[in-house]
């Protein structure tokens, strides 16, 4: 991570952040009761706990909707970086909304029997062999689970003892939970509940999703592709084309992307993948000297591929040269991470 | 992101999208004609 600066600048904002999702949470429960109960058709009654189920129900389906968008979103536009930072306390609250909801389920419909409530949920209905009336709490209950596992993972205590690798793994899950809560809704709630409005609430969260994971995945595939008619060096273009403090982010022939950053008259190319959680560095900024990740703020110094002490993190650095048009070359393999090697100077007259 | 996550991501998008909507739309397709109006379920 960065240094104290870069915690500090953002710690009013953390605050306000939990604030933001108690806030959302208690409008979404308090608008969600109302029109439940206004727009129920007319001989419906709906008991204050049932009520409660389904609207803390529908909360948590609409934060992993919003968590889900949010990474997305911040690729396309870096007024969503911000939102990206805290996401895993939008995860949290996702999985304490989606527990009460269970809660109440079990207390409604399976507590006070002879068996336990648990035990009650699972073997209440088995009709795994068919659509209408399969069992779908199953599938919530299987979503909560690994909600759980990622809201207990979720701190970087964890990504760092893990490995990025597999923490990364774990939390790819949250798309097989999203997928389990589809599952759970269209072949639970939607049985029983024709009234549009909830059929409706279902399609758009899932082209919301969807629709953003595409468009984003097809952006992104957007990297300038290294020319190949430079048999060592990869020509990245001119040096004065890139933005002061920021970078252009290149696919070599093979190998993952390199980011070439313009600061203080001087081009370096490091890695494009950050060590935290594989942040695109490339698209993040020059900041105090260091690039800065968009995702998180970890901070590497472009000239060696280090963080400032006291972090150790390191990525790999590249060499570069600027050639008689003044364009960035770069020796496409990857040194050491950590390494130190000489920038190009903007300003020098290459012979 | 690494290339291999980029196109993981991609994949796994690729495939999710058609499979969650051919689920809701059947759910929806085979649902009880005469579905109870929620609410009068029981407590079991
Ligand atoms: C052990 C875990 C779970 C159980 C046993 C469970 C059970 C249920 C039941 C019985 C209903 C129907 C309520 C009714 O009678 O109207 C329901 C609806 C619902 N559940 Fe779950 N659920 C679980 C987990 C989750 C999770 C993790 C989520 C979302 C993140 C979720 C989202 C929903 C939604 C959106 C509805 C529809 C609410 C509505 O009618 O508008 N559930 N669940
Ligand atoms: S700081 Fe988290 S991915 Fe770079």
């Amino acid at each position: 991570m960065g240094h104290g600066y870069q915690a500090i600048k953002w710690y009013p904002f953390k605050r306000g952040y939990d604030g933001w999702i108690a806030a959302f949470v208690a409008v979404f429960i308090a608008v969600f009761l109302v029109g439940l109960y206004a727009f129920a058709p007319p001989g419906q009654f709906y008991s204050p706990v049932q009520a409660l189920m389904r609207a803390t129900g529908s909360c948590a389906f609409a934060c992993l909707t919003i968590v889900l968008c949010i990474g997305p979103l911040a690729r396309l536009h870096s007024v969503f970086l911000p939102i990206l930072f805290n996401r895993r306390h939008l995860g949290v609250a996702t999985f304490l909304i989606a527990l009460t909801h269970a809660g109440l389920v079990l207390f409604w419909y399976h507590y006070g029997g002879v068996v336990s409530p648990a035990l009650s949920l699972l073997t209440s209905n088995t009709a795994y062999d068919r659509l209408a009336g399969f069992p779908f709490e199953t599938l919530g209950a299987l979503a909560l689970i690994w909600l759980f596992v990622m809201a207990a993972t979720s701190h970087d205590f964890w990504n760092s003892n893990l490995g990025p690798g597999l923490w990364k793994a774990l939390h790819m899950g949250v798309y097989g939970v999203y997928a389990l809560i589809i599952g759970h809704v269209a072949l639970g709630a939607l049985q029983r509940e024709t009234a549009p409005a909830f059929l409706a609430m279902v399609l758009s969260s899932l082209g919301l999703v969807s629709g953003l994971h595409l468009l984003t995945a097809l952006v992104s595939r957007r990297a300038q592709q290294a020319s190949a008619d430079e048999i060592d060096w990869i020509d990245a273009g001119p040096a004065l084309d890139i933005p002061e403090n920021r970078a252009r982010i290149i696919q070599p022939i093979s190998g993952e992307r390199i980011a070439v950053f313009r600061y203080a008259g001087k081009i370096s190319a490091i890695s494009n993948v950050c060590r935290h959680q594989g942040g695109p560095l490339g698209e993040g900024r020059v900041i105090d000297g260091c690039v800065t990740c968009p995702w998180h703020g970890f901070q590497y110094r472009p000239e060696d591929g280090q963080s400032p002490p006291p972090f150790t993190e390191k990525v790999a650095t590249y060499r570069v040269r600027l050639d008689a048009r003044r364009h960035v070359l770069i020796d496409p393999t990857p040194l050491p991470p950590g390494t130190a090697t000489a920038p190009a100077l903007i300003q020098e007259i290459p012979a | 992101m690494k290339n291999h996550q980029r196109r993981a991501h991609l994949l796994i998008w690729l495939a999710m999208t058609p499979a969650l909507a051919g689920l809701v739309w059947l759910a929806v397709l085979t649902r009880p004609a005469a579905a109870p109006l929620a609410g009068f379920v029981e407590p079991r």
